[in-house]
């Protein structure tokens, strides 16, 4: 590494979850450590770090995004949306209300990947099929509920 | 991860430029999904990062004079459900959807993909398999690439530390051609094939073989295509299938590693190939 420290650290202008952020950060500042460690958002996870679990999960410009393989720099101009994004105020969104009401989570940590990732799947396609709901939450992994919980928690905020 | 002086340029000029300047000390960055995790272990650690992100002129999909030209930036998920893929390359979008998972897909970019450079990909053996030929562009002008003299080894291609890989351009398929691609996947549905295998065939009027194209993925340094000239004026249960499924034990190179042995993938690299090819013939329109 060269370079001067000024060097290293770029600034970002960034609106997460409806709230204009201008920083500056480290270059090398991971967007999964930028929600959790500057701004304090930690309802994003960090699990398998490599892409795969799918906890991490985030919208960038609606877009479901692998924050920890994505470089803060990266999201410069971004709209973001992490899990205290999606209910307004006190009022949980029906996919919210629906993990709850069907069996769509027991320990939770990777609960906010898999709303961020239903959200997502209902935004593109708002009744989705049981095999696309498999194909679509592919990358999202739980190990608590056998996935039914989550599936028939998608189905039944489908339409809503 | 190492930190670096990032840099997102407009502009392709100012792409250009920045590679000039750098070239070596420099790495280019689209959708980061395989390039982040390699940052992350160490294995690259560039001084300069040049993120693609805000270059609008790499995105962008049409159809050029019979053939499909996908600019860099276009990512796996917009190449899959793009109507011009849906309705004159279908075969493209069956294996990108194969592609990791969605999310991935989402970011991940068709030309990060071909610059990482890794035959363990699905992209690459599928791009072998249709005669796609990629773009190279720099400073000093842009030159063309057949797909077949663009891999080079493991993770290495011929990009030049100067260039830039803007476009890939993809003959359209017959339209009467049989395809199949298989995956052989002994972990996870979202992980790296032990063995890939794509076949592209067409069948004469009288029932012949007219023609047939056969590439393998993860078995070797780079793609490889199958020599399948003795295939033409055949007919479609030839017992010439298993010669040329059994003539790619030799030209294997496989890794050992968790999805296999490189001799339990040498095997699996015949039957899979043997499958794929018959797979194609069946499904090939009469």
């Amino acid at each position: 590494m060269d370079g001067s420290a000024d060097q290293n650290q770029v600034t970002i202008e960034v609106t997460v979850n409806g709230e204009n952020r201008q920083t500056s950060i480290r270059s090398n500042l991971l967007l999964v450590d930028f929600l959790r460690y500057e701004l304090g958002l930690t309802g994003t996870k960090e699990g398998c770090s490599v892409g795969v679990c799918g906890a991490c999960s985030v919208l960038v410009d609606g877009k479901i995004t692998t924050a920890c393989l994505t470089l803060a720099a990266m999201t410069d101009g971004c709209e973001i949306t992490t899990a205290e994004g999606l209910a307004d105020q006190e009022q949980l969104l029906p996919i919210q209300q629906s993990f709850i009401d069907h069996g769509g989570f027991q320990c939770g940590i990777c609960t906010s990947g898999q709303v961020i990732a239903a959200r997502a799947l209902l935004d593109q396609n708002p009744h989705p099929t049981e095999d696309e709901i498999k194909a679509w939450m592919m990358g999202n992994l739980c190990r608590c509920t056998g996935y039914y919980g989550i599936i028939r928690s998608i189905q039944n905020a489908a339409g809503e | 991860m190492e930190n670096f002086e990032f840099h997102a340029p407009r502009e392709l000029a100012d792409v250009y430029a920045l590679l000039d300047e750098h070239e070596y000390d420099a790495r280019l960055i689209a959708g980061g999904t395989s390039l982040v995790t390699f940052m992350k272990q160490q294995l690259v650690q560039p001084d300069h990062l040049i993120h693609l992100g805000k270059v609008s002129a790499l995105r962008g999909v049409d159809i050029i004079d019979g053939e499909l030209v996908v600019k860099a930036l276009t990512t796996y998920r917009e190449l899959e459900t793009h109507p011009l893929v849906l309705e004159q390359a279908p075969q493209i979008a069956e294996v990108l959807g194969h592609v990791a998972t969605i999310r991935i897909r989402e970011s991940a970019t068709i030309g990060g993909g071909l610059s990482q450079g890794d035959s363990a990909q699905d992209g690459p053996g599928l791009w072998l398999l249709l005669n796609a030929r990629v773009v190279l562009s720099s400073s000093s002008g842009q030159r063309e690439v057949a797909i077949g003299d663009f891999f080079e080894d493991y993770f290495t291609t011929v990009t030049e530390p100067n260039e830039l890989l803007t476009e890939i351009r993809i003959p359209l398929p017959p339209a009467n051609a049989g395809f199949a691609y298989s995956k052989f996947l002994p972990r996870s549905e979202d992980d790296y094939a032990a063995v890939s295998a794509a076949a592209l065939v067409t069948i004469s009027k009288d029932g012949k073989i007219e023609s047939a194209r056969l590439t393998l993925g993860s078995v070797a340094p780079t793609p490889i295509r199958a020599d399948t000239d003795s295939l033409v004026g055949q007919p479609t249960d030839t017992p010439l299938i298993d010669t040329v499924a059994e003539s790619l034990r030799e030209r294997v190179d496989p890794l050992d590693d968790v999805r296999g042995s490189a001799a339990y993938k040498t095997d699996m690299a015949v039957v899979f190939a043997r499958r794929t090819l018959q797979l194609a013939i069946e499904r090939a329109p009469r």
